[in-house]
């Protein structure tokens, strides 16, 4: 049997929003491959954020479950799964995140120094050069730009050289070179530290270069296509 | 104020035990901490699979064990890469030697068919000298699938209860006739039963190359024994000959791929054997070793152990 | 288990938490800064008052003991110490006293003799200056100098010799005496200390209460009544030994309470503002808390960054808190402690000391407040799910539906507003309530302090006049002068309203066998150091030369008088002269042993006219004595007096005014009693001017009230600041909106002003119920005169109206400099 580093059962989330009942996910069964690039496709709404929080464990389904590492993320109590996220997981989100009085630096080593660790200065210090934020260093996130913060948020997600990164709409707003070129950071950084990169985008271009294509709609996974095994070309 | 004097007197005292407990405390877990890395350590070494526990808890060590269990994840992967990588190569080579083996068995008929033709005396020289390079081409070629698939494990090495004095006379009959070419005796001495684990193919070969190397630096009218013994924990071959001998500092060398002797690079060739024999005689989880002085010959001796499960 | 160190990042963090929220943190540092201050000041006051108490216990007494017997036996002795429960015993002798020297006729000198328990280890902390040693042999005395003035040898030094007559029970006699030491210090000085030799010698016995004192230093310091009572019954008393004990616990008890009570309350203002503030914090930094656990920081860090941030306004706070707290004490402690009833003479200002137990009691104590407030913000921050700061936007729960009714919007707004977070609200009430009714009561308890305190006039009356003559020892220095007239002149005052007179006669009760002979054995043994069969026979023949007082009191008097005795008389019997009551002069009779007996009184200038009555009422009560004779005193009714008695006195006559402490009838009292010719001879006790003597001594007490008040206050009003601060800002999207849509600023700013009135309504609910339902409670413990409550009007009313000003005035404020950062669309968008 192969081993998956992700793995989704059944995995549904009913929101209550009045009388009606959302179904964000309905029935997801996802697996993922250690250090697969998959990225995940569908419209507004579909759930794939959804999914996506699920699989970092900031949020509880109603029903099935979630299992990283072949562990399942339901018996966890909230401080393990924090601990889980600082150690395990690198968050890009859409709205990026930051935390508003620490500057970018600060931001960016946040993950780090809560699990204690040592800085790779080095490493964060190539991250943030490549990612054009070097001179931002010590500004404050609310004096950058939506792009700028965004590329924090990936220099963040990458800092603590996580086992899985998650990245919901990653390159939202960045123009388009800038967006391969910070996938292109993903794919390396991936490759470098044997890293599993799941990411949700719109962008019918930027799917392209994922390992994986997953289709969401309605809550459902309704495509899975998976390219030929190039990983090591 | 005496009640404030002793009020303090019990808080230091307290503290003072406070500490003393801590530091006890600090120092077993400091050892318990060293001993599970440790512990991960070994498991990453040994590729085994290890288990984090604490993998979720802010300890230290669930820290520094989840960066340990990062480190031998990502060394794994390296590993199974760099597997991959040797694979592609061996793949690659004995694409390349299957792919020439045709090529080279129909140069070979042409060469036959040619010399039924007529040549001027230049032309003869030289076609004869063709047929020398070809014959070493096919050689190396030969040896060095041979090589590939035994450093990669392809072919497998498959020990058997045998018995070694037939390993041992297969191998003598090959170079016989060479050896009666060249003027050299061959002494055997050996029992005549000794059954031993080994895989009597390749052990053949690894003695034929042995005896071929003798035969190559040992001057008409030298002589060669052969010897069996059996020791405690290993079972002896020992081949001696009376050849020049190999020098002190070379003596390492001669089991490496590709060595020739400077002075023998007229000789036919590839210094593949030595290397080859080496390789058998590990993969049998025996040895060889060298024995040798300038001028007073060489004596290879081959072990095979004998209690081996 | 090794501890993960990283808590660098979280210290870090709180720091800059705390750098970022600068009003949030300069309020908390307030908060804890005034607390502390207050809490290191009350214990400090507190702590100096009790030790000053106990130092000037001992010096006033002039040793350190708990109890004092006059008289000991031998066997009692031995008992005390054997008894474990006492620590250390002492016994001094007074055995005589000097006569006079040949420089002064008249010294007050006692002559007293001192074991050395009593000498070096009793009278050590009262000793200033001590130069040679105790008297040892029979011509040495120890003295100070102020009894050597006193015998008007000031200057004599330790070694020098002093000739002087002496008496001692044995007689007068004179002797040179050498000075073996000179001590200086406190206590009575007026006394020669002599060696034990000179006392054997005196005819003194310990065993006389008149001579032997015994001091007893108990182990256990703080005893009950009881264990007093059972302590005095086990050392089987003769009849003319006393056993007192000298610590009175009632006013440290108050004292006590007091400073227990405002430190309670200071440290419920303080956590009730730390909690609001830590939590309206939490809940406005929803997303910042939610975000920081997406990134990974676990429950724990969160709580260990909330304390760590209080512990770093903690520290700071605290330090200066009881520094400037160290600072002030210096100066209140002396005002204060003069005020709490410790005089100057025996304890001065720089005896005071900061005893570092107050220190880690303040803090231990601020830190425990510090760290509760915290606790629940602290674990509500924890709780923030990750997933609530991904989305999040301040919503509040969810509201029902309201019914439409015909309340006016704006109205229903405000209390819409008020009752949406009912916990907060509440907090607020009560920070604010705490602070107006430690006020509410403050002020009440200074303002009554006077009328519930005074215990000076019997019957109550506003003054009491008093004819000095009517005591003295020659008939022939008797005048009435409080005559009719006077009297009379006195009651067409109008704003008198009773006059009461107490008659006087003087007597003498002829000896009988039964009542008289009884009275006067034990008169005799209780009070007399001769025995009684020594004059026994003086008594039966000459009864002249023990005279004693017939007291006439008027119908009013009786009612009240007979009121208080434990068996009332019959009105009619005492009226008619049937009946009369007797003084009890601290005698051991039970009531029961003299009701129903007769007594016969003669007068003293015609022994021949007697009258007989019979005993029906017994009475403690001293203010009906005049002349204190041997035999007994004699109350009976005003008409009695005057028709026995030839030429009866008027001896003192207490007045009532129709309003209390009303000033101008006592003013025209006072004038009457100057006009009079007689007006040397006059003696008055007014209740005004006791009360004056009250407000005197309060000092200070007013203004250190009305400074805790002020902080206490200012908790509190920062308290209801912050929250209108947050409530304003996180409402002004929906502010701007109504602006929007047509709400005039001055409607927006009645709705503010509303709720405000509100708040302030609600505070004072809770003050009038609770706070002052406290100080009724409190009121009526230290109420000894069953004054009625009442709340002093004018500062009442002055305080709602700081109160309706200030919590009206804050959330217009605050919209007002909110409004200016921006246009309304500007601020509609604002709000992220």
């Amino acid at each position: 049997m192969e081993k998956y580093i992700v793995e989704t059962r059944n995995l549904k989330k009913y929101y209550q929003m009045g009388e009606n009942t959302v179904k964000a996910l309905d029935g997801v069964d996802f697996r993922v491959k250690d250090q697969e690039f998959v990225a995940i496709i569908g419209k507004s709404g579909s759930g794939k954020s959804t999914l996506l929080h699920m699989l970092g464990g900031l949020d509880v389904p109603t029903e099935g479950e979630v299992l990283v590492e072949g562990k399942c993320l339901l018996g966890l109590k909230k401080e393990q799964l924090a601990i889980f996220r600082r150690r395990k997981i690198g968050f890009i989100f859409q709205n990026y995140n930051l935390v508003p009085d620490l500057n970018v630096y600060e931001n960016v080593i946040l993950p780090v120094e809560l699990d204690g660790r040592k800085v790779d200065v080095e490493y964060v210090d190539g991250i943030l050069e490549l990612l054009g934020l070097s001179e931002k260093r010590e500004a404050l996130p609310g004096t950058l730009s939506g792009g700028q913060q965004q590329r924090a948020a990936i220099a963040r997600a990458l800092a603590a050289k996580p086992a899985i990164i998650l990245a919901d709409e990653p390159t939202g707003n960045l123009d388009s070179v800038t967006s391969h070129d910070v996938l292109g950071l993903l794919k390396m950084a991936a490759r470098q530290f044997s890293q599993t990169l799941i990411l949700i985008t719109h962008d019918r271009d930027i799917a392209q270069l994922a390992d994986r294509i997953v289709h969401i709609e309605n809550g459902k996974i309704v495509g899975d296509t998976r390219k030929g095994s190039d990983s090591y070309a | 104020m005496d009640w404030l004097m002793c009020v303090m007197m019990i808080i230091l005292f307290a503290a003072v035990l406070v500490l003393l407990w801590k530091n006890y405390r600090i120092k077993k877990e400091a050892k318990s901490f060293a001993e599970k890395v440790e512990d991960a350590l070994d498991a990453i070494v040994t590729g085994k699979e290890w288990n984090l526990e604490e993998e979720l808890e802010d300890s230290l060590w669930g820290r520094t064990g989840t960066q340990l269990a990062k480190a031998g994840h990502v060394f794994r992967k390296k590993e199974e890469d760099g597997f991959r990588e040797k694979e592609r190569v061996k793949g690659l080579i004995s694409d390349i030697s299957h792919q020439t083996r045709t090529p080279i068995a129909n140069i070979k008929l042409y060469l036959e068919l040619l010399e039924d033709e007529e040549f001027s005396q230049n032309g003869q020289e030289f076609l004869e000298k063709i047929k020398g390079q070809v014959e070493k081409i096919d050689f190396l070629m030969q040896s060095m699938v041979k090589m590939s698939r035994l450093e990669t494990g392809i072919l497998q090495i498959h020990k058997e209860d045998q018995n070694l004095y037939e390993t041992i006379r297969h191998a003598v009959a090959d170079v016989v006739p060479e050896a009666a070419l060249k003027g050299i005796d061959l002494y055997v001495n050996c029992e005549e039963n000794m059954m031993i684990r080994h895989d009597s193919k390749w052990t053949e070969e690894a003695i034929y190359n042995i005896l071929d190397n003798a035969l190559k630096y040992t001057e008409p009218g030298g002589k060669i024994h052969i010897q069996t013994e059996r020791q405690e924990l290993f079972f002896k071959i020992s081949i001696s000959d009376t050849g020049k001998g190999i020098a002190p500092e070379r003596q390492a060398e001669i089991f490496t791929r590709f060595y020739r002797e400077p002075e023998v690079h007229d000789k036919p060739g590839v210094g593949i054997g030595l290397y080859l024999a080496r390789t058998i005689m590990e993969l049998q989880k025996g040895y060889i070793e060298v024995q040798s002085e300038m001028g007073k010959g060489a004596c290879f001796r081959l072990y095979f152990p004998v209690n081996e499960s | 288990m090794l501890k993960n160190p990283n808590q660098k990042v979280i210290k870090r963090m709180a720091r800059n938490a705390l750098k970022e929220n600068r009003r949030k943190t300069i309020t908390l540092f307030l908060a804890v800064l005034l607390s502390s201050f207050l809490v290191f000041t009350i214990f400090t006051v507190g702590d100096s008052y009790f030790r000053f108490q106990k130092i000037q216990n001992i010096r006033m007494s002039g040793a350190e003991f708990d109890a004092i017997m006059y008289g000991v036996t031998d066997e009692q002795k031995q008992m005390c110490e054997n008894n474990p429960d006492i620590v250390l015993t002492g016994t001094a002798g007074v055995c005589g006293w000097v006569e006079k020297t040949d420089q002064d006729s008249t010294p007050n000198v006692g002559l007293i003799w001192a074991d050395d328990g009593y000498w070096t280890q009793m009278m050590e902390p009262v000793r200033e200056k001590l130069e040679g040693s105790y008297p040892t042999a029979l011509d040495e005395i120890m003295v100070t100098k102020s009894a050597l003035k006193e015998c008007g040898y000031e200057d004599l030094e330790v070694g020098d010799t002093l000739d002087m007559s002496y008496g001692t029970q044995k007689g007068i006699f004179t002797g040179t005496f050498r000075i073996s030491g000179i001590w200086d210090g406190y206590g009575p000085k007026k006394q020669f200390f002599v060696s034990k030799e000179f006392y054997d010698q005196s005819g003194c016995k310990l065993s006389e209460a008149s001579s032997g004192r015994y001091f007893m230093d108990f182990k256990q310091k703080i005893m009950t009544k009881t264990q007093q009572n059972a302590f005095i019954e086990s050392m089987n008393l003769g009849k003319q030994q006393n056993l007192f004990f000298m610590g009175d616990l009632g006013a440290s008890v108050q004292i006590l309470a007091g400073i227990i009570g405002l430190i309670v309350v200071t440290c419920l203002c303080a956590y009730l503002l730390i909690y609001n503030i830590m939590y309206l914090s939490v809940a406005g930094k929803v997303r910042y808390y939610g975000l920081l656990q997406t990134v990974g920081m676990t429950e724990k860090q969160v709580k260990k960054m909330m304390r760590d941030q209080m512990f770093l306004i903690g520290s700071a706070g605290t330090v200066i808190g009881c520094l400037s707290g160290g600072l002030v004490s210096f100066f209140l402690i002396p005002v204060v402690v003069k005020s709490l009833g410790i005089k100057s003479g025996y304890v001065g200002a720089e005896m005071i000391r900061f005893h570092p137990a107050v220190l880690l009691v303040t803090i231990l104590l601020v830190g425990v407040t510090l760290l509760l407030a915290c606790q629940k913000p602290a674990k509500m921050a924890a709780d923030i799910s990750p997933i609530e700061a991904l989305g999040y936007r301040p919503t509040h729960k969810i509201v029902k539906a309201r019914k439409v009714g015909k309340r006016k919007v704006i109205a229903g707004l405000s209390l819409r507003q008020f009752t949406k977070d009912k916990k907060r609200t509440a907090v607020v009430l009560l920070s604010l309530a705490a602070s107006l009714s430690v006020y509410l009561c403050i002020v009440t308890m200074l303002d009554s302090q006077a009328a519930r305190t005074i215990v000076s006039n019997y019957m109550d009356t506003d003054m009491v006049i008093t004819n000095d003559t009517a005591c003295k020892e020659k008939s022939e220095d008797r005048r009435d002068i409080l005559d009719d007239s006077f009297v009379k002149s006195i009651k067409e005052n109008t704003g008198v309203s009773e006059v009461h007179s107490v008659e006087f006669a003087e007597i003498t009760v002829p000896w009988e066998p039964d009542f008289a002979e009884m009275w006067m054995k034990e008169f005799y043994a209780k009070w007399m150091s001769v025995p009684y069969s020594q004059d026994r026979d003086e008594y039966q023949n000459h009864p002249e030369n023990f005279g004693s007082s017939l007291i006439g009191i008027d119908e009013q008097e009786f009612d009240y008088l007979n009121n208080s005795l434990e068996h009332p008389i019959n009105k009619e019997n005492f009226l008619c002269g049937k009946a009369c009551i007797v003084y009890r002069n601290g005698l051991d009779f039970a009531d029961a042993d003299i009701i129903g007996k007769n007594v016969t009184c003669a007068l003293y200038e015609d022994q021949q006219t007697t009258k007989t009555f019979v005993i029906e009422g017994v009475t403690d009560e001293n203010y009906y004595t005049a002349l204190l004779g041997y035999p007994p005193t004699i109350i009976t009714s005003d008409q009695v007096v005057n028709t026995f008695a030839n030429n009866p006195i008027r001896l003192k006559t207490g007045i009532k005014y129709h309003k209390e402490y009303d000033r101008d009838t006592e003013q025209e009292i006072l004038s009457l009693l100057e006009e009079n010719d007689n007006a040397k001879d006059f003696s008055w006790e007014s209740k005004i001017e006791d009360a004056d003597e009250i407000e005197k001594a309060q000092g200070y007490m007013p203004q250190v009230g009305i400074g805790i008040v002020l902080i206490l206050a200012f908790i509190g009003i920062m308290n209801y600041m912050n929250t209108f601060v947050v409530n304003v800002q996180s409402r002004m999207t929906e502010l701007s909106v109504m602006e929007s849509i047509g709400m005039t600023p001055k409607q927006l700013l009645g709705m503010l002003v509303r709720e405000g009135i509100l708040y302030v309504g609600g505070a004072w609910l809770v003050t009038l119920t609770v706070g002052l339902g406290g100080t009724y409670l409190l009121y009526e413990s230290m109420n000894y005169r069953g004054i009625t409550f009442s709340v002093p009007i004018l500062p009442f009313l002055f305080t709602v109206g700081i109160s309706v000003l200030v919590c009206t005035m804050i959330p217009v404020l605050t919209w007002v400099i909110l409004e200016k950062n921006g246009t309304v669309v500007e601020r509609i968008k604002g709000v992220e």
